[in-house]
């Protein structure tokens, strides 16, 4: 059985009073008053206000990953990771974007390696099945068939140009609020964002 | 200019042109005249019209709707976050030292007593150790902040008694009638026609059976905590922390499960059920399959027999304001008849003070009658047990501020008599009270502390405020006649609030003092190894 959890102590380290009341001011132009409420409570490990903080974010967190991954068994255990990795650095959040955009940065550093490692580990595995699939192809035309296949055509997507295109295309984010989330200039987005798109067309079209 | 190639005016549309167009038509902006051009070549290519599907699929995404979690699963999910936080927090200097860390400071203390004897740390602590709880303003985030408190049920001296607060009803464990305010698991409950009856479960959840209803307490462990309502109206207030157990209320015809929230279950003449939420969400489950009915928002009223949402109404939030003390969002608030904040009731302002039950909208396309079954309660055998400890404490206050005071303080004092006295006001009386003895509260009059106490215990589960009133008022007026009463409630809420071992060491102190006191049996009850201080 839990004892109650310390999680005051979780945050002490940063989540001093006068650390905090620059950020709260700068939080003020991105974040809604109830959003600010709720943060402030959750920095000072109010269990309800968590909860609140968790419960507005956790579908949008869920969704980018299945996006992101398809279809994965790990998706829960990444969900967790990313709030217990948000909910530990609540203090450090500088309040120079919105809370939204701050998880989608905490999500992709948190899948980036993980993507690398499968790209690499699934590269020729999946060419392989790419082949297989494609060899097959004139036999499947139902439309879950081609749902699986286009998931499996982003699989194949370097992780760079993979997010990109995620939160581009899925996400409905703009060029400017990728480059915040990955930390990159715009003009590196955008560029990601055309070969994304190229390699996919040869990727539906044959020609990869 | 050579007219034959003006001839070829229409051009040649192939699988290259089509490639080159595909991402413009799924993104849609390709002119009407090539998308004309696009899809006339799809219908004629077999290969076209392939690409074309998984290209729009790759563009369109996969659809996260089956990802989705319960109720339940997001619990579990969010527990298991807290969970890696804490595994996850870095091991300060000092814990990782601590045999060093304690031998310094062991003799740092023996070095100071040595130097200064006669002031000694302690004093400073005593001091130091009694914040004014109740003085508490929300102020701040800071103050916003909820009393620690401890999460689960680690101890049978919590999980597995509970309480009556305030009302009356016929209470048996099984066939025989509870005799005293406290009653273990397995007990029922028939609530007399016209009354209500509050009650607090396992230390943290607070009900409000409504008149005629009919309800029993079947289950408490450490995962779950059980109800079964065969009739009536119940509200419950449930402030449930990670590792708390999850409240089902069974019915009739549904399961309500519950993972922290303020809510009312409703089952009516036949048998079926409506469940409406003020704050939170709780699910609603079929009763044989336990199969997922419905997800109950708040500010919704669910009918399991049509399977339709309503607003919330009036009937449920009456039932439910005498459990508002307290539930402002973490916020130290008094209840003062205003419908807390963080309850969603549809149709009521925002402003504080239209907040109130006469402001919300009647319904009127339900017909049905509430539940006022004739009963036989009368023909019970057995006594109506009651939460009574602070009705003769009031009527003391009210008779030694008469005998002692001013006639204008009895005005204010027999207003909250007043408050008290009915079940259904009772919770009110903890606001009006606080602000009897912050005007004129003093040494003469210390009996206002204790009552606080014991309100702030019973309806607002504030545990920490409770025990810090006790003590103020054991300290002001050590030679009361009440002090055995405010020992008893400094164990109880010890005991209800998880901290075992802080109960046992006052439930020791009390039968040393009170070996024979009224209480004594029900310290022995949850704690028979301390039938050797005896």
């Amino acid at each position: 059985m839990d004892q109650a959890l310390p999680i005051t102590d979780l945050f002490a380290t940063d989540a001093t009073t006068e650390a905090a009341a620059p950020n709260d001011e700068r939080a003020a132009g991105y974040l809604t008053t109830e959003e600010q409420l709720v943060l402030a409570g959750a920095r000072a490990g109010n269990p309800r206000a968590l909860r609140q903080f968790y419960e507005a974010h956790q579908s949008q967190v869920r969704g980018h990953l299945y996006r992101l991954l398809g279809p994965d068994s790990e998706i829960d255990d990444i969900v967790q990771t990313v709030f217990a990795r948000a909910f530990a650095a609540l203090a450090t959040f500088k309040g120079n974007s919105a809370l939204s955009t701050w998880l989608y940065r905490i999500t992709t550093n948190t899948t980036h390696n993980l993507l690398r490692q499968r790209f690499r580990r699934n590269r020729v595995k999946s060419a392989f099945q790419w082949w297989t699939d494609g060899r097959d192809a004139h036999l499947q035309t139902g439309r879950v068939d081609v749902r699986g296949e286009a998931e499996r055509l982003l699989q194949r997507l370097a992780p760079d140009l993979r997010e990109v295109f995620v939160f581009y295309h899925y996400e409905g984010l703009t060029l400017q609020e990728i480059s915040q989330i990955l930390d990159k200039p715009v003009s590196t987005v955008g560029d990601r964002l055309t070969r994304a798109r190229k390699r996919l067309h040869d990727l539906v079209h044959g020609d990869a | 200019m050579n007219p034959a190639l003006h001839d070829d005016s229409a051009p040649r549309y192939g699988c290259l042109e089509c490639r080159e167009d595909a991402e413009l038509v799924v993104g849609d902006r390709l002119h009407a005249e090539g998308l004309a051009r696009y899809h006339a070549h799809l219908r004629g290519c077999e290969g076209c019209r392939r690409a074309h599907q998984l290209l729009s699929a790759v563009y369109r995404g996969p659809d996260p709707g089956s990802s989705g979690h319960g109720i339940v699963a997001r619990d579990r999910e969010f527990t298991a976050i807290l969970r890696k936080v804490r595994a996850a927090a870095p091991v300060s200097w000092y814990r990782q030292n601590v045999s060093l860390v304690g031998v310094a400071a062991l003799a740092a203390a023996l070095a100071w007593v040595v130097v200064r004897p006669e002031g000694g740390p302690a004093s400073q602590v005593a001091s130091r150790d009694l914040p004014d709880l109740l003085a508490r303003q929300p102020t701040g985030p800071a103050a916003q902040s909820e009393p620690a408190r401890a999460a689960g049920l680690d101890h049978h001296a919590q999980a597995d008694y509970g309480r009556v607060v305030a009302g009356n009803s016929f209470v048996a464990e099984g066939e025989r009638p509870v005799a005293t305010d406290t009653f273990p698991v397995g007990t029922r409950f028939e609530v007399f026609p016209g009354s209500s009856m509050q009650i607090g479960l396992v230390g943290k959840i607070l009900a409000n059976f409504g008149s005629g209803s009919e309800i029993h307490w079947t289950r408490a462990d450490p995962g779950l905590v059980e109800l079964d309502l065969r009739r009536g109206m119940i509200a419950v207030r449930y402030e449930r922390l990670p590792a708390d157990p999850i409240l089902k209320i069974r019915t009739p015809s549904a399961i309500v499960r519950v993972v922290g929230t303020v809510f009312t279950v409703e089952v009516d003449d036949d048998g079926d059920t409506a469940v409406a939420v003020l704050r939170g969400e709780v699910e609603v489950l079929d009763l044989k399959s336990e199969d997922l009915l419905a997800e109950v928002s708040a500010g919704y009223r669910f009918d399991v027999a049509r399977s339709t949402y309503a607003d919330v109404g009036r009937p449920e939030v009456g039932l439910a304001m005498p459990l508002s003390d307290g539930d402002g969002d973490g916020q130290f608030v008094f209840a003062d008849g205003t419908i807390p904040p963080s309850w969603v009731v549809p149709g009521l302002p925002d402003v504080p003070g239209l907040r109130r039950l006469e402001h919300i909208v009647v319904r009127t396309a339900d017909a049905r009658p509430r539940l006022e079954r004739p009963h036989a309660a009368s023909h019970k055998r057995g006594r109506e047990a009651r939460g009574d400890d602070g009705q003769a404490l009031i009527d003391k206050l009210v008779r030694e501020t008469r005998a002692s005071r001013r006639e204008q303080l009895m005005a204010s004092l027999a207003h909250c008599q007043g408050l008290y006295e009915s079940a259904e006001t009772r919770y009110l009386s903890a606001r009006c009270l606080t602000q009897f003895m912050s005007e004129h509260g003093d040494d003469d009059i210390a009996e206002g502390h204790l009552l606080i106490g014991i309100l702030r215990m019973d309806f607002a589960n504030d545990y920490p405020a409770a025990k810090q009133a006790f003590e103020k008022f054991l300290a002001r007026a050590p030679d009361h006649a009440d002090v055995e009463l405010a020992r008893y409630r400094l164990w109880l809420a010890s005991t209800e609030n998880g901290d075992i071992h802080e109960a046992i060491e006052h439930g020791r102190d009390y039968l040393r003092r009170h070996p024979d006191g009224k209480y004594a049996g029900k310290i022995l009850q949850r704690f028979p190894q301390l039938v050797s201080e005896l």
